[in-house]
């Protein structure tokens, strides 16, 4: 009994029941939702946003906060796909190009905030002026609706197709998928089981502390930033392959998408906690919101009303809970005060 | 240390800032040449600025490449103002600028048309002509030209999904905006043809929203196709509509059509490979030009158009040598339908 209390007091898990919740009450309206090609469809959904949030997520565990990302791939997409243009070699290299060139974005972000200690918001919100501008003004980006030959193999592979067997729709699982699987492997390993990730947590939580054992913190967070600008880079790429149409506009705004599906999987926002798994929920629970509610048959007027409320919901929650755990904590430490007073 | 760099951000976000009004930064250079140039044309001696939405799309950028060509073949001191993105606020800001510029006239040519008129309304007590296009819901202005009107359009639309469904079959409208002024008169005018002429289709009454983005369009279009799998038809306003739902119809393997407003450049891929049979536009370029050719035959009559507008009016482009003019809207005839046979005649 106590397990599950346990196992419920987790930020994660809130979200993971409001998910269970929303996939029951879709099914009971549409009767549609545990079919195999809507599944499919909603994997295939999760891709970009969920590439995104793992950089997003390491970011806020370091304590920091990135909001110029969508800038900086539409960026550093832009010119991947122009430098690749008649290219006709392996796929992997304008990816490794796209995540360099995402990298030193990121690692411009990360160098100016963790040198001159800036809050992070200010400097993010100036430096996606300043990609959008270099974007728009300078490089005078257009729209690219034909990709790159090289792109084309990875773009057509399927994994696997759903056929509905009532409705005879089949649904599409694409390649990408599998390099959403990847960096959500990736992620999770590189928190939980590498020394950096542990550093990384240990700068989130108590920089000075992290400081004093002697983590190099100015470097702990750069990285941070450049893994965020990498993912995005890639999840640029992915966006593209799976629509086949580069837009500069197409992410605008998505940043705050990404952000709200990281925090409603119970990240902190001011650093030292979080995980891939919680991560996912929220990459779920809002993917699945935002394409279930005209199956629900909920007009769309009122859709962004629904949304709104289902995040203040968890967000709130989420708030809460953390109230709560450093209430304890503070009654915890208040005990040891009181037991060091006994002792003197 | 710190504030210097403090300093050199606050810079490098004004620079960018600058960087995205680039636009009109060089067209400045130019109109003092081409006012230089043309010194015995002074009656013709206006500055007419064009606003338009993002430079980065297609569109737009077709308008901005017409608008120069027509500074080069007439004269006329022509520029095209637009913003980077299609946040409204950039836009006001933009026709506060050229107020104080004091142009002769303002041609608007934007989404946020709501936003825009408290400026617009500016604009005219500062004695500039202001004329939109396709803003035929708009009030702060002078004159109105239209490719087509907007009945005629949606009308339009309805015959070209009609003919690809076998007039019959359950339909859907999808519009880039719920509260576009322009794509829900289409919408409407649609429907209303529809339920006239074409007795075996049947409305699937949602209106989809698809925000101007291909990839919303898409997810929007599976979906309504999970919910409804014989659906038989997409009626797409956006741009983006026809390639979002194309790609999803060509997705889930279902036989169902798309016809709507579109662009050879975004439909490209779908169009050559035979996902989507046909969209149609107009000239964004074209309209231009003749809403420029407007504004100087009013200026011409001091700055009045009694006498000038009239029913059969010539604005001097094809498709528009004989409007209909209706109130302060004046209504050409340019509607193209884009094929693949056609695709290289318009560029954009």
């Amino acid at each position: 009994m106590n397990k599950i209390k346990k196992l419920l007091s987790l930020p994660e898990s809130f979200c993971l029941l409001i998910t269970i919740v929303l996939f029951i009450v879709i099914q009971l309206r549409s009767g549609q939702f545990f079919t195999s090609n809507n599944i499919t469809d909603l994997l295939a959904s999760y891709t970009v946003p969920g590439i995104m949030a793992m950089g997003s997520l390491i970011v806020f565990i370091s304590g920091g906060l990135d909001i110029s990302f969508p800038a900086l791939c539409s960026l550093g997409g832009f010119i991947t796909l122009t430098v690749f243009k008649d290219f006709t070699g392996s796929v992997i290299i304008p990816f490794l190009f796209c995540s360099l060139v995402c990298g030193l974005l990121g690692m411009f972000n990360g160098v100016i905030i963790a040198k001159f200690r800036f809050a992070p918001l200010i400097v993010t919100l100036a430096t996606e002026a300043l990609f959008w501008g270099i974007l728009h003004g300078i490089l005078r980006a257009r729209e690219i609706s034909v990709l790159p030959a090289c792109f084309e193999k990875l773009q057509d592979s399927v994994i696997w197709v759903a056929t509905n067997p009532e409705t005879g729709i089949s649904s599409q699982l694409p390649g990408v998928f599998l390099i959403f699987v990847g960096v959500v492997i990736l992620s999770s390993l590189l928190l939980r089981k590498t020394v950096y990730g542990r550093k990384l947590f240990a700068v989130g939580g108590n920089p000075s502390a992290a400081e004093n054992v002697g983590i190099n913190v100015f470097w702990i967070r750069v990285s941070a930033y450049i893994i965020s600008g990498i993912t995005a880079g890639i999840a640029c790429l992915c966006r593209s392959m799976i629509i086949g149409n580069y837009h500069p506009n197409a992410l605008y705004g998505y940043e705050y998408n990404v952000i709200s599906m990281v925090v409603l999987g119970g990240c902190s926002l001011s650093g030292g906690r979080g995980s891939v798994i919680g991560t996912i929920f929220g990459v779920i629970l809002i993917q699945t919101m935002n394409l279930s509610l005209t199956l629900m048959n909920v007009p769309t007027y009122w859709q962004k009303f629904c949304t709104g409320v289902i995040m203040i919901i968890g967000i709130s929650y989420s708030a809460y809970r953390t109230m709560k755990s450093s209430q304890t904590l503070s009654g915890v430490m208040n005990k040891t005060d009181d037991k060091v007073k006994e002792v003197k | 240390m710190k504030k210097v760099l403090c300093l050199l951000l606050s810079v490098a976000m004004v620079l960018s800032l600058a960087a995205c009004g680039g636009s009109s930064a060089p067209a400045a250079s130019t109109e003092t040449q081409a006012a230089a140039e043309a010194p015995a044309a002074a009656k013709k001696d206006y500055k007419i600025a064009l606003v338009g939405g993002e430079t980065s799309s297609e569109w737009y950028m077709r308008v901005e490449k017409c608008i120069n060509d027509y500074r080069e073949e007439t004269g006329i001191n022509a520029t095209f103002n637009g913003p980077a993105t299609s946040d409204p606020t950039e836009t006001v800001s933009l026709i506060k600028d050229l107020i104080s510029q004091k142009v002769d006239a303002l041609i608007i040519n934007v989404d946020c048309q709501d936003a825009v008129e408290p400026a617009l309304k500016d604009a005219r007590e500062a004695g500039i002509l202001v004329i939109s296009t396709e803003g035929t819901g708009m009030t702060n202005r002078d004159y109105d030209v239209e490719p087509c009107d907007n009945k005629y359009y949606g009308e339009y639309m309805m015959q070209g999904l009609a003919k690809q469904m076998g007039e019959k079959g359950k339909y859907v409208v999808m519009v880039g905006d719920l509260t576009s002024t322009s794509h829900n008169a289409w919408a409407d005018a649609a429907i209303a043809y529809q339920k006239e002429n074409y007795p075996d289709m049947e409305l699937i009454d949602e209106r989809l929203e698809s925000q101007v983005n291909a990839e919303v369009a898409y997810e929007r279009a599976k979906e309504i196709l999970k919910k409804y799998p014989d659906l038989g038809g997409i009626l797409g306003c956006s741009s983006f509509d026809p390639l979002g739902a194309s790609k999803a119809i060509k997705e889930l393997g279902l036989d169902c059509k798309t016809f709507g407003n579109g662009t050879m450049l975004t439909d490209e891929e779908v169009l050559k490979d035979g996902t989507l049979e046909a969209i149609t536009f107009w000239d964004p370029g074209l309209t231009a030009k003749a809403t420029c050719n407007l504004a100087v035959m009013i200026l011409d009559n001091g700055g009045k158009g009694d006498g000038v507008v009239k029913n059969g009016m010539d604005l001097g482009y094809e498709g528009y040598d004989n409007c209909t003019v209706d109130g302060v809207c004046i209504y050409g005839n340019a509607l193209v339908y884009g094929t693949v046979d056609n695709f290289d005649e318009y560029p954009f």
